[in-house]
């Protein structure tokens, strides 16, 4: 099944470098949405289909926990799962993006096969693709 | 703060961030400071700049050659250099020095909670010196295949 994922992140070249991880990961997806921070992330939101959220903590304007907190208040939006991406590296800090609603977090930097491995389980899928999952950084071919 | 115990962080964090992350083969280099690397009124630098607190407080400011950032982006991008924006060469700049930073606090104390504020870029020539106000700093160069770049953190007791 290809999934709708939306990425949210204030800088374009990080959006993209997401992208490519994402893709070569070979996580099934069926179309990118893009925005640049919390509050253009919810629009988006109403207006497409999404069945993932990936976000970065600190945006100008709404950062990652506001887009939690915003989408956990709408029927519609609550159930999409929320993947927090970020530096933030503090046990605190996790747990308090998992309190408030993300299905979980991927800290940066990280690999094509974290990526997999975090979206796989989240969605519900097996792992049988497991041996393709490339986690060297040679064999990458963006 | 150990100043040892956070060098030690942030040369793993850079390797982290630069080689994992964006595919840039990187070595120490010699230089132990600015000066060694480039004059102040070097042409076509770049500095990106973020200020943070926690249990130490200060800032951190990241050094590279314009052509560098633009040859990063575009390697991840796929496109050729001469087509890349400034605005994603610079975007770039700033990703990189809030993972590193972010990253260099997370290996130091997993249960400590800092905050980082957005990086922005800055003058290359006005943040060329330290900032003797500042407390202690860091400086660290490194080398890639055909460029350098270098960062400095300044910290003091929050």
């Amino acid at each position: 099944m290809a999934y709708n994922i939306l990425i949210v992140d204030d800088s374009l070249p990080m959006r993209a470098l997401i992208k490519k991880v994402v893709k070569a990961s070979g996580f099934d997806v069926g179309e990118f949405f893009e925005a640049s921070n919390g509050k253009e992330a919810c629009q988006i939101l109403d207006d497409a289909w999404l069945d993932l959220v990936l976000t970065d903590y600190n945006m100008p304007e709404m950062n990652g926990l506001e887009l939690l907190d915003t989408m956990q208040q709408n029927e519609n939006h609550k159930v999409t799962p929320v993947v927090m991406i970020t530096t933030e590296g503090s046990q605190q800090r996790i747990e308090e993006f998992m309190a408030r609603g993300a299905a979980d977090y991927i800290k940066k930097p990280f690999t094509p096969g974290e990526i997999k491995q975090k979206l796989s389980a989240i969605m519900g899928e097996t792992q049988d693709g497991q041996d393709d999952i490339d986690n060297s950084d040679e064999d990458l071919d963006f | 703060m150990d100043k040892t115990t956070l060098t030690t962080a942030m040369r793993t964090s850079i390797s982290d961030v630069l080689e994992t992350m964006f595919f840039l083969p990187i070595d120490a280099s010699d230089a132990e400071k600015i000066e060694d690397l480039w004059p102040a009124d070097q042409a076509g630098m770049l500095a990106a700049r973020l200020n943070y607190k926690g249990p130490i407080r200060g800032h951190c400011v990241l050094y590279m050659p314009e052509k560098l950032a633009i040859d990063i982006t575009a390697d991840f991008l796929g496109e050729e250099s001469a087509g890349l924006a400034d605005d994603q060469a610079h975007g770039t700049v700033k990703e990189i020095i809030n993972m590193i930073v972010g990253n260099t606090f997370g290996l130091l104390d997993p249960q400590a909670v800092f905050d980082l504020d957005i990086p922005s870029l800055v003058s290359f020539s006005e943040n060329y010196a330290g900032d003797a106000q500042a407390g202690q700093e860091i400086f660290l160069a490194l080398d890639t295949l055909e460029n350098q770049l270098a960062i400095r953190l300044c910290f003091s007791s929050s």
